[in-house]
């Protein structure tokens, strides 16, 4: 961690070794839950850039927007219970 | 009950408008897949039976409930078939309304609600859905023996993709992962057979000129989203498409990569080779850089380089 930031190289190891959990499922990029804290590589950064942390209130969005992906995937663990 | 996306706080950096644009085009693809879904579950009924109209709303709120839905920001002037669902979603909630719900009436209502509050009125029927749905997928569509697991499938992707639209809106970049980007080509490849094979119908049809543009459209964006939703029926089910298709930004990728597949298929309907495609292109660069006619993108050479580079799939 440098300045309060990750480097994507890092996130994703921290996600292949199961430290880290992305809010979307099959991402390389995006919002990933690591240490007690939501980081994010905000739109527009460029390609490569590291993760910042989220501040208080866009973390409460990610935490409502995990609730929902967390819906998902108990309605595709019924869905594939079907099958 | 539904969050119409009015006081909502500013996003801390503001989302690329490009990238939004292209995730609520994929929020309106499955729409329009809950409203096909939909439709059959209520056309399962058999005709006068009484009970249609209440069952159809408790299975559609059912899933609407489990999906948590209601969380959904959807857009008050989103496509037709988003204000259509929407809708019929309201009237199943509305606990005055114990009839139940059918699609005539939801579509009606999403009408006179457009109206009401000054908002372009939704002009798509179901029956334009079915039309367009039978043109750019014919028979080959292999659709879930239950209804209702059609119903509960398209929801799921609908869900999927407000999640993803709404990441981004937040201002967080999202990239899918290699693996599944692979995994997208393939599935792509998938839809652009059946596009060609579509567009090839048409133009043995002798449709009328004016329509194919029209034609064109609608088949790509059928063809998009049936060719994401079915893949795996298509592929033979292997495990990576099974995987890709829970990936909610794989379904951005793919609409994106069949938007510049459109330069491909207009190559094919103009009975051009590859090599005469590249000469177009150059041609084309040559009045870009003129000025003397419409200016063409690099987006745009690069699809139809790509096209003529791309390997062809395997078949299975």
């Amino acid at each position: 961690m440098t300045d309060g930031h990750l480097s994507a190289d890092v996130v994703r190891e921290l996600i292949r070794t199961g430290e880290a959990k992305p809010l979307l499922a099959g991402t390389e990029v995006g919002p990933t839950w690591y240490a007690d804290h939501w980081w994010y590589v905000p739109v527009g950064a460029a390609d490569g850039a590291d993760y910042q942390p989220a501040d208080r209130e866009l973390s409460a969005e990610f935490d409502r927007l995990r609730v929902r992906a967390q819906a998902i995937e108990d309605v595709q663990a019924e869905l594939d219970g079907r099958q | 009950m539904t969050r119409w996306g009015f006081g909502r706080r500013e996003p801390v950096s503001e989302p690329g408008r490009d990238e939004l644009a292209a995730a609520q085009q994929v929020v309106d693809m499955f729409a329009t897949e809950a409203l096909l879904a939909l439709d059959r579950y209520e056309q399962s009924f058999p005709a006068g039976d009484t009970d249609r109209a209440r069952r159809t709303a408790d299975r559609l709120m059912d899933w609407w409930r489990k999906l948590k839905l209601d969380d959904v920001r959807l857009d008050p002037e989103g496509s037709d078939a988003e204000q259509i669902l929407v809708t019929a979603a309201e009237l199943c909630f509305d606990p005055k309304n114990e009839w139940g719900v059918s699609l005539e009436e939801a579509s009606a209502q999403a009408v006179s609600r457009a109206a009401l509050e000054g908002r372009t009125m939704p002009t798509t029927t179901v029956a334009d859905l079915r039309e367009d749905f039978e043109d750019a997928y014919g028979g080959r569509a292999v659709l879930p023996e239950r209804d209702n697991d059609w119903l509960g499938q398209s929801l799921t992707r609908l869900a999927r993709a407000s999640l993803l639209r709404d990441v981004i809106a937040e201002g967080a970049q999202v990239r899918v992962s290699a693996p599944l980007r692979e995994a997208g080509d393939e599935l792509v490849r998938q839809g652009q057979r059946l596009m060609d094979d579509r567009r090839d119908l048409a133009r043995r049809q002798e449709a009328p000129i004016s329509r194919r543009a029209a034609f064109a459209q609608q088949v790509r964006l059928t063809s998009t989203y049936t060719a994401y939703s079915l893949g795996v029926d298509l592929t033979g089910a292997p495990h990576w498409a099974d995987l890709a298709l829970k990936a909610p930004a794989f379904a951005l990728y793919m609409k994106e990569t069949m938007a510049n597949w459109r330069d491909h298929s207009d190559t094919v309907a103009s009975r051009l080779d590859p090599a005469q495609a590249q000469l177009r292109s150059v041609r084309n660069d040559l009045i870009g850089t003129l000025g003397t006619g419409p200016p063409v993108t690099r987006r745009d050479n690069r699809a139809l380089r790509n096209a003529a580079d791309r390997r062809p799939g395997p078949d299975r």
